[in-house]
């Protein structure tokens, strides 16, 4: 039954990724444009291996300062002290909020890493042209883009912690360098996952 | 299922659909309300058809709308510590973060938590009374495709986690209580959840292809 069937590039098809609609290749006067919403007509998303591997490349190199590097520093009763991710970790864990670690242990560490190297998985399979898994290639990319949003949960508590907590010299928080690097770290990825065309996945692979 | 046995030359794409995901072409039947038809060869969802979505978005919109002011200007909690009163709202956090020198953070901030929210809303607004109420408003296509390329950088949700991570931290710390913000937040967390149950962006997309046919 898969050899029978068809996609829509091998039927001369573009299907518009805006709107989902298919449009005949050659429709005449806006051939390059979706005749019902307008948006740009590619059959695969242009040069999408090489804008995807830039970017997560990219990511890959901020994730070290991100988590290495203090991501806030926090003064108490007077007392200076850095904080990096991790750190904050441990902070939870000491104080028996073992769910709330383990919340940021998976927004802020895991997540993060897993995405990168997952796409970066897939990639590899597509250029070696690895026909295999295809469903679950597709299905653990579907996963990385949904949850790859939930790492701003750091840069947002940043946000609110910095306002409340800052009573004079003597208690504050402020934020420190790898707050930088890990929102660009989000952001990258993020668009990572929008550049990158699932549809090479299944690409020849009768 | 569309077979290679059709000549190529005479496909005609109406009644077909394909999977964004795979690009398998299939033949589009239409389901009826809530039921939802998957791609058989990746398992992508291909569409689920909803009841009086249209009417239902444009009310929650707007309610979203009325809501959005309270919920970024109202404090949303109160941190009491060593005699000394804090309030905090979702801007007052932005602009800590930019008086501390770390703007390019503070502008993220600004577009996932306020901008895109809001533009969100009011483009979703826009769009289901240019097809709903038929008004001549222009290019509700460009609208909703502005809309659908925002749509994953709206991330009020991800901020509620951060409060509710934020409350946990201070606790040990200091006096915290809740503001009438938060309310009107948690309300405005309510409608992009319901309007997720209710929303059919392709029932959007065959709308205004309709209207710009005409």
């Amino acid at each position: 039954m898969a050899k029978e069937q068809l996609t829509a590039r091998e039927a001369g098809l573009i299907q518009c990724l805006d709107c989902h609609l298919l449009t005949a290749k050659g429709h005449g006067i806006m051939e390059t444009h979706c005749p019902r919403c307008g948006a740009k007509l590619h059959f695969r998303k242009s040069t999408s291996l090489a804008r995807t591997w830039a970017l997560l490349i990219s990511s890959l190199i901020l994730l070290f300062p991100a988590n290495l590097l203090p991501i806030m520093t926090v003064t108490y009763l007077g007392e200076k002290q850095p904080n990096t991710i991790m750190d904050g970790i441990e902070h939870f864990i000491q104080s028996g909020s073992y769910f709330i670690a383990l919340l940021i242990f998976f927004a802020s560490i895991l997540v993060p890493v897993f995405k990168v190297m997952g796409i970066i998985l897939i990639m590899i399979s597509i250029q070696k042209k690895w026909k295999t898994r295809l469903r679950h290639k597709t299905l653990m990319f579907r996963f990385i883009k949904f949850i790859g949003r939930w790492s701003m949960l750091d840069i947002f508590v940043i946000a609110i912690m910095v306002a409340l907590v800052n009573l004079g010299t003597l208690t504050a928080i402020v934020p420190a360098p790898a707050v930088t690097y890990f929102a660009t770290v989000v952001v990258l990825t993020i668009l990572a996952a929008n550049t990158f065309d699932t549809r090479l996945i299944w690409e020849d692979t009768k | 299922m569309v077979t290679s046995q059709s000549n190529p030359k005479t496909i005609d794409p109406r009644g077909l659909i394909a999977c964004p995901e795979c690009d398998l072409l299939i033949r589009g039947t239409d389901p009826g309300p809530g039921v939802k038809t998957l791609c058989p060869r990746c398992g992508c969802t291909l569409f689920q058809v909803k009841k009086d979505s249209i009417e239902r978005t444009l009310v929650l919109s707007l309610a979203g709308l009325i809501l959005f002011v309270p919920a970024m200007v109202l404090p949303i909690m109160t941190l009491d510590a060593m005699g000394i009163e804090r309030t905090s709202n979702i801007l007052q956090g932005i602009k800590a973060l930019f008086q501390d020198g770390f703007h390019m953070v503070a502008m993220v901030v600004l577009l996932t938590a306020v901008i895109v929210p809001f533009l969100k809303l009011l483009l979703l607004f826009y769009v289901s009374v240019a097809i709903r109420i038929k008004a001549n408003l222009s290019n509700p296509a460009l609208g909703f495709r502005f809309y659908q390329r925002l749509d994953e950088w709206g991330m009020l949700e991800i901020y509620m986690l951060g409060i509710l991570v934020s409350i946990t931290k201070l606790t040990d710390l200091a006096h915290v209580s809740y503001g009438i913000g938060l309310f009107c937040f948690v309300s405005l967390l309510a409608i992009p959840l319901f309007s997720s149950v209710t929303f059919d962006k392709h029932q959007y997309w065959a709308l205004i292809g309709r209207s710009a046919d005409k």
